[in-house]
């Protein structure tokens, strides 16, 4: 069976249609869901970063709760700021980080406390670090080493060991992320140091 | 017709993709460094070869030949989207465990390969059947593969520690070197178990 050029071209079009139209349908059926976990998600890491207990358990709505218990939100110049209470306490302040990392963006959270002289903690929203390697910064023995650690009076605020100074240590075989990561933190704590000026 | 389990036999070890079609290696050596991305990574694939040389299948007889390859890109693409989309929506966890792995199976020449080598000129039961067979071939040799690297890299499987606090970490396992490493020798061993195939092929070339 000869085909022409011209059914070749209505049979691409015909196809692409039906294929769109049902990736759109998809799409369109689970973007909700998306959206909501994304959100879930990234109200898990701001807990995290704030020490604030919460169970894998837990659903959806229950997580919900539990943010809009502890964290508000607030807005200084172009600096979103999130406000941990504890028991109606205020316990400090979390600010998005971002920075590039060895492979692409590294977006995160890091947590303060209100005298702003200690890190409550840090969580990673995203990046594209190699996973077992410099991906291993999602992993909580990572992610605990910030917990409650004295900040130092003049930047880089937070270094590795052995430094004298040194609180925290690097991921051996992913030096580059590790330098990376505290690149962004001393940047981003800088950043907010200077707008909270007035407030100190 | 060719039979289920020639089919099954030819995808899993006769034909298979890695070790005898040397295709697909880009992502055999990315995500081989843990037993739990290669699983997810080889139920994508299988998901995707199967549905593919399915649907490439079924509109066999109405396709232009000079446009087959672009209409088989568009169905391929098109089922890894929706992989991505139902691992995002539905296992969030381990849509972030794989990232941007998922959307690289579309990149993958298995695909393509089977829907080349066997979709193109076959029913689309035998069809479907070939590209989970495919795909098996692939995610088995990629779970053997992950097996040592993690193993001797990390000392775990499937991220639970099986070996001790005694096991000296070998950390280049665990990055490409290692995977290169693994994947010859893999091919090596199955080779040799196969060699008996080989002479008979030699013969006949001969």
């Amino acid at each position: 069976m000869k085909k022409g050029a011209l059914y070749s071209v209505l049979f691409m079009m015909v196809m692409t249609t039906i294929f769109t139209f049902l990736l759109a349908a998809v799409n369109q059926n689970t973007l909700a869901v998306i959206r909501n976990n994304q959100m879930i998600k990234n109200q898990k890491k701001i807990l995290y970063a704030f020490a604030i207990p919460y169970r894998e358990s837990m659903t959806a709505p229950q997580i919900n709760e539990l943010y809009h218990q502890h964290i508000k939100e607030s807005k200084n110049e172009n600096l979103t700021i999130y406000e941990g209470y504890m028991n109606d306490q205020l316990i400090g302040y979390a600010i998005a980080i971002e920075g590039p990392g060895l492979w692409g963006n590294i977006r995160g959270v890091v947590a303060i406390n209100d005298a702003y002289d200690t890190i409550l903690g840090i969580n990673f929203l995203s990046h594209s670090e190699t996973p077992g390697l410099g991906g291993r910064i999602d992993e909580d023995w990572f992610k605990e080493q910030f917990r409650n650690i004295k900040i130092r009076a003049t930047p880089p605020y937070v270094i590795y060991r052995p430094s004298p100074d040194g609180t925290v240590d690097a991921i051996s075989g992913a030096t580059l992320t590790s330098k990376a990561v505290l690149a962004i933190i001393n940047k981003e704590l800088t950043v907010f140091f200077k707008a909270m000026e007035g407030r100190k | 017709m060719t039979s289920p389990k020639k089919i099954f036999m030819e995808g899993l070890w006769k034909d298979n993709p890695i070790f005898r079609q040397i295709l697909g290696i880009c992502s055999a050596l990315a995500v081989t460094n843990l037993m739990l991305n290669s699983f997810v990574m080889g139920i994508g694939l299988i998901f995707v070869t199967s549905f593919s040389s399915l649907t490439v299948s079924l509109i066999r007889l109405y396709t232009p030949k000079h446009i087959r390859m672009m209409v088989q890109t568009l169905i391929i693409s098109s089922y890894v989207i929706i992989v991505d989309i139902v691992l995002k929506a539905y296992f969030p966890a381990m849509s972030d465990a794989l990232g941007p792995y998922v959307g690289l199976i579309i990149t993958n020449c298995i695909i393509m390969g089977r829907c080349e080598a066997f979709a193109q000129t076959n029913p689309p039961l035998p069809s479907f059947l070939d590209g989970i067979a495919s795909g098996t071939g692939y995610a088995l040799i990629l779970l053997v593969i992950a097996f040592f690297r993690e193993l001797m890299g990390f000392g775990t499987v499937f991220g639970y520690p099986l070996l001790g606090s005694w096991w000296t970490k070998w950390t280049i396992m665990i990055m490409p070197p290692g995977a290169f490493f693994m994947l010859a020798m893999v091919i090596w061993v199955t080779r040799n178990l196969s060699s008996e195939d080989e002479k008979e092929k030699e013969g006949a070339v001969a």
